[in-house]
């Protein structure tokens, strides 16, 4: 201040009016500079307190009123100062340099003004001001001779300085300027300091050279032509005498340029980021009152909540004009992070723009000087990954509903409740095509009514409309805005958009999905996407249920085929297990096993163990190809004997290929009752053919034989005319034909025998065999054997004709036989009853049969005797009676000695006898 | 001529004897009423055997055509010696190709036998 005139002057004014004391006093007390008022006679006045601290440096005094300044100084200073004093005092200002000398030795340099003071037009008092110039005059005195220690300092010190001088033209700069500017000394000297400024302040170099610590940023150039510099200045002006220098000290401040601009790229980044973010980004104060919100939040603020961003704010004036929102749940979530200082998150459907919109919400708290200063607030639309989430979600439920799915029907309405449900829509519906006609079969929203009901019939021509067009050419379509598309007419409200997608089976369109919203672009590829999936799935589904339907229908004939058969049909895979069977062998397998089969089992489980090997040997044979048969006897506990025929039939699949064995379980036990039936009968047939044959040539023979014989004896006669001879002839001839007759009557007993049926009457036997002994009573040799009789069952029932046969026979045999050499001839006749028979037993001494020939002697035609009486048939006859009566013979004989027929007949019941021996 | 007469029914037998005789009453007639009964005649007269058998088919327990097996089987030579004429009332066709075919049957003739065919055939 020591240089500004104007302080001078006041100072001066007020010194004048005598108030220099009083106004000014503190000023004086606290400033580094000497204030020393002295009176005529060189005492001070006043000495301000810096004055008396520079006196006590100078001398041991202190400069107290009444002292004489003079005595402070050193001879040589009170010389060189005395006449500036004295010349002031003559009314004459006086300023310069006074070098003192201080008590310690040391040089001290002031700068002073001495002005004088004048009381009524003289001069009676002196203001000396003076500073402390010792540190100016030192480094000028170096700057000026190149004091070879300041030399050094000024060289080696970091900072680069540049000294200038009055005209700002450089003086001389140090090493590290140098080193930071590329120019040498010489280059630079004389050359003015703008001409170095690339950029700066304006008034720059003033800035340095009057303001005090003043620090000023500039660009300079270098000695690189497009090198620059980065730097900051500060000045300080230095006077020595006329001269005067600004120095200027220079920091390099390139690096921390450049990081301050790069900093303030990312600050500028991150702000144009946070504006322009998709996210929505505010903040609170501990209010809850905005502090500030990105532009994607104060937009959305606008558009969906009508409000106008406003710092200050509180929140609830966001929901002033519309409240769509869980307001609770936003409302604890804020406090919640207010209580706790810890962040929240949480999501939730909103209704931006006045669609579906789904947003996560995080919630921050902000701290400043750890406390918290409110709440920091991101939150992001994530719809689209939400409806992608929700509808795979749902496509998977739709999935897992339409796999257990059986009728179409179910299957729309599946798609309905697990995906047209969901996307959030005003109407959706699911139209089929029946012709030329689309039929609404399910729907959803407006059209719907129940679970599974719809309001009202809905039918659109295909071709018509977009609903009609995308059936006529099979491709999706979006119509983002209804009222623009020539295709669209009003269903049943007005829409906004649509999307209508296909259902195809392979080329062929059978059914649309028809989804309508009232919001204009509101449908996605996200729906397109899960649309086409759903109807393609859909698709499938119904081929599927189609061709299951078909197949169903088939199995159902199949299967009613399979049951309808009396066969039991298994169908075992190579492994031999059962993969199906029919009822029958399942009842089959129950009757025989008692066991319940079921599919897996193993084929050898469920057979009789002793057809298991066989059984798997036919098995295999099928398993090759070749059809296998086999006829098996079973014994069944209620069933008794059972026939089965088993058929091992190769199971073929489609292509032939033999993948199993099919078993056909066949009940022959009635076909095989008739075929053994007919084996039976075929061997009786074949016997009596055989008989026959035989029978027609012994009859023609036997029949014939007396014929001849008479023919024979009727040539004799003719060839004699003796009368006796004649009459022997005629002997012979009635002999032949009692043989004939006797032949006729046996033949007729046959007859009847085989023929007649079975007639039961009361039978007296003595009159029956009376009757029988008449007949043979002209038999040769009767005469002389005696017949005996034993009767003791003489009454019962019989039938008698037969019986008659029996005795008749047994007679005639006994007869016919007879040993005429014998002398006692005798026939016994028995008859007896045991238990529930009669016994009849016709005894003889006759000539007796060969042992050999009593097998053979019941076979028609057959005779024991080389000169046999009979024609061989009595016996046989006789057998084939007892056979008939269901009674048994026996036989037994001694040759020579005699013969003995036992006869056994069972006594019919007394009541229902006919029917019971009737049934043969 | 020598003659062999085997049949069971003595008539038959009275009555081809007397045909035979009246054929010429030079004729011997032997009668045989069994086949065994035959050839055990046979055996016991080897050397003055019949020039002729007429022999009936159907006779009790050995029949015309198992008497010839036995002869052939007992003694053949004595069966060439002779010719055999199977004699049958039988009108079985059988009989007269089994006769056809037997080697040593020379004819079968018909009961009742008849003078002309005797003589055509023993001239």
């Amino acid at each position: 201040m020591v240089n500004n005139p104007v302080f001078s002057e006041d100072l001066r004014q007020l010194i004048k009016a005598g108030n220099v004391m009083t106004g000014l006093e503190d000023i004086l007390e606290s400033v580094e500079k000497i204030f020393v008022v002295l009176d005529a006679n060189l005492q001070v006045l006043y000495a301000n307190p810096y004055a008396m601290d520079v006196g006590e440096r100078l001398s041991d005094k202190n400069l107290v009123k009444g002292d004489q300044l003079l005595d402070i100084l050193n001879n040589e200073a009170r010389l060189n100062f005395t006449p500036k004093l004295n010349s002031a005092l003559k009314g004459i200002e006086e300023s310069g340099i006074l070098k003192c000398e201080g008590m310690n030795g040391q040089c001290l340099y002031f700068k002073y003004t001495i002005s004088p003071i004048y009381t009524h037009g003289r001069v009676n008092a002196l203001l000396v001001e003076a500073k402390d110039y010792s540190n100016q005059i030192f480094v000028e005195q170096h700057i000026k001779t190149g004091n070879n220690l300041m030399d050094v300092i000024f060289k080696t010190v970091e900072s680069s300085i540049i000294i200038l001088d009055e005209t700002a033209k450089v003086v001389r700069i140090n090493e590290a300027f140098k080193n930071l500017s590329g120019f040498t000394e010489n280059e630079l000297l004389g050359i003015s300091f703008s001409d170095l400024i690339m950029e700066c302040e304006e008034g720059c170099l003033e800035k340095l050279k009057y303001e005090a610590g003043c620090q000023s940023e500039c660009i300079l150039r270098t000695n690189d032509p497009d090198g620059r510099v980065y730097v900051r200045a500060s000045g300080k002006m230095l006077n020595s005498g006329e001269e005067e220098f600004l120095i200027i000290s220079l920091e390099d401040i390139s690096h921390q340029k450049k990081l301050e601009n790069e900093l303030r790229f990312s600050r500028d980044r991150l702000s144009s980021l946070v504006d322009n973010l998709s996210l929505y980004l505010w903040s609170l104060d501990t209010d809850l009152r905005f502090v500030i919100a990105n532009n994607a939040a104060i937009k959305i603020f606008k558009k969906s909540f009508d409000y106008d961003f406003e710092p200050g704010d509180h929140i609830l004036d966001l929901y002033h004009k519309r409240s769509q929102t869980d307001l609770e749940l936003w409302m604890s979530n804020y406090n919640s992070v207010l209580e706790t200082g810890e962040s929240r998150y949480f999501e939730l459907a909103e209704n931006f723009y006045g669609r579906f919109t789904h947003i996560t919400v995080e919630l921050h708290p902000i701290h400043t000087k750890g406390k918290l200063s409110g709440i920091s607030c991101l939150v992001r639309n994530d719809t689209n990954k939400y409806l992608k989430n929700q509808l795979n979600q749902a496509l998977s439920n739709f999935k897992s509903r339409a796999l257990n799915t059986t009728s179409i029907n179910d299957l729309l309405w599946a798609v309905t409740d697990e995906i047209l449900a969901h996307l959030h829509l005003e109407d959706a519906m699911i139209l089929m095509k029946k012709e030329d006609m689309l039929h609404i079969k399910t729907a959803h929203g407006s059209k719907r009514v129940g679970h599974k009901r719809i309001n009202s019939p809905l039918s659109i021509r295909v071709g018509k409309g977009v609903t009609g067009s995308v059936a006529a050419t099979g491709k999706s379509a979006i119509v983002n805005d209804t009222s623009s598309d020539p295709r669209y007419f009003e269903v049943h409200f007005s829409a906004g958009s649509e999307i209508v997608v296909p259902i195809k089976v392979g080329n062929e369109v059978i059914g649309v999905i028809n989804c309508e919203s009232s919001h204009e672009n509101f449908f996605k590829d996200i729906h397109l996407e899960i649309l086409e999936e759903v109807a393609h799935v859909t698709s499938e589904k119904i081929t599927q249920i189609v061709a299951e339907r078909r197949l169903r229908k088939v199995e159902e004939l199949n299967r009613a085929v399979l049951n309808s058969t009396p066969n039991g049909y298994m169908l075992l895979n190579a492994s031999m297990q059962l993969e199906s069977f029919n009822r029958i062998a399942f009842k089959s397998i129950l009757n025989f096993k008692g066991e319940e089969i079921t599919k897996g089992m193993d084929f050898r489980t469920l057979i009789m163990p002793e057809f298991i090997d066989e059984f798997v040997l036919y098995f295999n044979e099928a398993l090759s190809g070749k059809l296998m048969r086999v006829e098996k006897e079973l014994m069944h506990s209620r069933f008794g004997r059972l026939w089965f025929t088993t058929t091992f039939a190769p199971a073929v699949n489609r292509h032939q290929k033999v993948f199993g064995v099919t078993i056909i379980m066949e009940n022959t036990s009635k076909s095989k009752e008739s075929e053994n039936l007919i084996l039976l009968q075929n061997e009786d047939l074949r016997k009596a053919n055989q008989e026959l044959d035989k029978f027609v040539y012994s009859v023609s023979h036997d029949l014939r034989s007396p014929v001849s014989s008479v023919m024979g004896i009727n040539t004799l006669i003719g060839m004699t005319e003796d009368l006796d001879e004649i009459k022997q002839y005629n002997d012979l001839i009635r002999e032949s034909m009692q043989r004939m007759d006797s032949f006729i009557h046996n033949i007729l007993d046959y007859s009847r025998n085989s023929r007649v049926e079975l007639k039961f009457e009361e039978a007296n036997v003595n009159e029956l065999i009376d009757g029988i002994l008449l007949d043979h009573s002209h038999m040769e040799g009767y005469k002389s054997i005696r017949i005996k009789r034993n009767i003791q069952l003489e009454n019962f029932l019989m039938d008698k004709q037969r019986l008659s046969i029996i005795i008749s026979n047994l007679i005639s045999n006994a007869v016919k036989y007879h040993d005429p050499d014998k002398r006692d001839q005798h026939i016994s006749i028995t008859l007896v009853r045991e238990d529930d028979y009669v016994v009849i037993k016709v005894q003889d001494n006759g000539q007796g049969i060969r042992e050999e020939h009593l097998s053979k002697l019941f076979t028609m035609f057959f005779t024991a005797n080389l000169r046999a009486k009979g024609s061989g048939i009595g016996l046989y006859i006789l057998k084939e009676t007892v056979d008939a009566l269901k009674g048994e013979i026996s036989v037994s004989s001694e040759l020579g000695k005699g013969t003995e027929f036992i006869v056994k007949l069972p006594l019919p019941k007394a009541e229902n006898n006919n029917e019971v021996l009737a049934d043969r | 001529m020598k003659y062999l007469l085997i049949d069971d029914n003595p008539i038959d037998l009275l009555v081809n004897e007397k045909v035979i005789l009246n054929i010429s009453s030079s004729n011997e007639v032997i009668k045989k009423q069994s086949g065994p009964e035959a050839i055990d005649y046979l055996k016991e007269n080897r050397n003055s055997l019949p020039d002729v058998i007429l022999l009936d088919i159907k006779m009790p327990l050995m029949s015309g055509f198992e008497f010839l097996e036995a002869l052939e089987h007992q003694e053949v030579s004595l069966l060439k010696k002779m010719r055999v004429y199977m004699v049958s009332s039988s009108i079985d066709p059988l009989d007269l190709q089994r006769s056809e075919e037997n080697p040593f049957v020379s004819s079968f003739l018909e009961k009742p036998l008849r003078k002309s065919i005797l003589e055509d055939e023993f001239k």
